[in-house]
């Protein structure tokens, strides 16, 4: 009996997988962080400068001495003769370039640590402008540097015959963390009455900062709230019940994947929905990222597109050489 | 390889424990502003004395290593979403009249960061430090607009009623809530 719980326990944590998905987990962190951080160029000096909308004197105050931050970097270069506008956007133009390299699979580690820094010291720095996405992007850059991450997809391993398996155990750590954030989180919402009668629902999406559809006819049709405030609670709190069992696992992927595409829909939060969707796939999604893109596949997929387009230039050519 | 697969285990197991004890900590600021179900209560009651039983070390390492990465980041919407909260600035000056502004912020991306910017402003609690966040706010966009004499900015919730009441004419509106008045000095 002892022996068999063992075994179990062993086999739960620690049995070997070809782990594509910490791959996935990798790139999409990574290609999410990238485009927020594109995304945000536009007002690096508003949300960022010295002499922003929020002087980072005021931002930095309650930051410890020990606290990256970015002034660390901007104060630094500004010594050696850049202006603020030019240090900021060597130290965005780094950030940008080790995500490159962490999404293309270049010392994954490094690169990943960097990364970590680099964005605990924009959030420091930009601490009242930092939101749900944000934590998430630190905890994926954060498992980045745990998990053996560069084992697939990744440049790091051309040309070495390196392992590409490793205990599923760091799967197992992105399931459970994802169980608690949804449990803790419908927990949360299942407090207050808000979500059980639907005003959450009604409140949020009429609301100022996130309308981006007109929904004030859902007031003639209370229920419909009321149900997707419901729905909402049995999908957090069930979570960690349903997408363990086998038989509801891919039911329930799908619908808390919908539940993340409705939030970046009609919320236009898109990059907090693409980074709860990576992190979702990426810890139970695994078996489908296999039958995707697992072993040869990729390669597959690159050669047919190469013969295809091949067989394009071709006709192409020979187009050209009727027309001529 | 025992040893490696007990230290993995031991380190599932911190990870885990910081995460629910700063998450479930996290539920009770609200527990003052918000009106909660009464069985809620009693089920705060209950975790609060799981949660009194740790010292306030432990909680301090296990909300430092939540920092990193055990935030669930869904705390905004939760247990009920607030009322928007957002801050316009009005410019005044003698030859162009009075206009109504927002924030200097161009990107989409911007413009959501910015609202958090609002949510965090309106919980501060500390007067001196808003103030000084009102007059670097107003400071920036006197930069923006040099010819405005008198710059105020203007805290205000968007309420928006229930749907029964919505159903009985009741439309969102603007609520005032602080203004901070500032006069530009033309000859500093």
């Amino acid at each position: 009996m002892k022996t068999s719980f063992f075994k179990s326990v062993d086999q739960f944590f620690f049995k070997v997988d070809n782990n594509l998905n910490l791959a996935f987990f990798r790139i999409g962190t990574a290609l999410i962080a990238m485009f927020i951080l594109i995304s945000q160029y536009p007002d690096l000096l508003e949300i960022y400068g010295q002499y922003g909308y929020l002087r980072a004197d005021i931002v930095e105050l309650p930051l410890l001495s020990f606290q990256p931050r970015l002034s660390w970097m901007t104060d630094f270069l500004a010594g050696h003769g850049f202006s603020e506008f030019m240090s900021l956007k060597v130290v965005f133009g780094l950030y940008l370039s080790f995500l490159f390299l962490l999404g293309i699979g270049i010392f994954p580690t490094l690169t990943a640590l960097l990364c970590l820094f680099l964005q605990i010291s924009f959030m420091n720095s930009g601490q009242y402008y930092i939101y749900g996405v944000d934590y998430f992007i630190l905890a994926g850059l954060f498992y980045c540097i745990l998990f053996p991450v560069g084992r697939q997809l990744s440049l790091n391993i051309l040309g070495k015959a390196r392992k590409k398996e490793s205990m599923i155990f760091f799967t197992r750590v992105l399931q459970i963390h994802l169980c608690l954030v949804y449990f803790i989180s419908g927990f949360d919402k299942g407090l207050g009455y808000d979500w059980w009668n639907g005003e959450a629902i009604w409140t949020t999406m009429m609301g100022l900062n996130f309308k981006s559809v007109d929904v004030s006819f859902l007031a003639d049709y209370p229920f419909i709230p009321k149900a997707i405030g419901w729905s909402v609670l049995l999908i957090e709190i069930g979570y960690p019940f349903f997408i363990f069992w086998k038989k509801t696992k891919y039911v329930w992927l799908s619908i808390t994947i919908l539940m993340h595409v409705g939030i970046g829909i009609f919320l236009g939060l898109y990059y907090f929905a693409a980074m709860m969707i990576v992190f979702n796939m990426a810890a139970f999604g695994g078996e489908l990222l296999k039958r995707s893109f697992g072993k040869g596949k990729t390669l597959n997929l690159i050669k047919s597109i190469g013969i295809k387009f091949f067989i394009r230039r071709t006709e192409s050519d020979k187009n050209a050489s009727i027309w001529i | 390889m025992k040893t490696k697969k007990i230290l993995l285990l031991t380190f599932l197991f911190f990870h885990v424990f910081c995460i629910l004890l700063t998450n479930l900590l996290g539920v009770y600021p609200f527990r003052e502003k918000l009106e909660l179900r009464k069985a809620s209560e009693n089920t705060l009651a209950v975790l609060e004395k799981v949660t009194d039983c740790f010292s306030t070390e432990v909680k301090g390492l296990s909300q430092w290593y939540a920092s990193l990465v055990g935030i669930t980041g869904y705390g905004f919407f939760s247990p009920d979403p607030p009322y928007s909260y957002t801050i316009y600035f009005k410019l005044e000056n003698e030859e162009q009249g009075v206009s109504i502004q927002d924030p200097p912020i161009f990107s989409k991306e911007g413009k959501s960061r910015m609202t958090s910017a609002f949510n965090q402003f309106k919980e501060v609690e500390n007067e001196d430090v808003k103030n000084l966040m009102a007059q670097s706010m107003v400071t920036r966009m006197h930069e923006v607009n040099p010819s405005y004499s008198k710059i105020d900015l203007m805290t205000m919730f968007y309420i928006v009623p229930s749907m029964q009441e919505y159903r009985q004419g009741e439309r969102p509106y603007f609520a005032p809530r602080e203004t901070y008045e500032f006069i530009i000095d033309p000859n500093p």
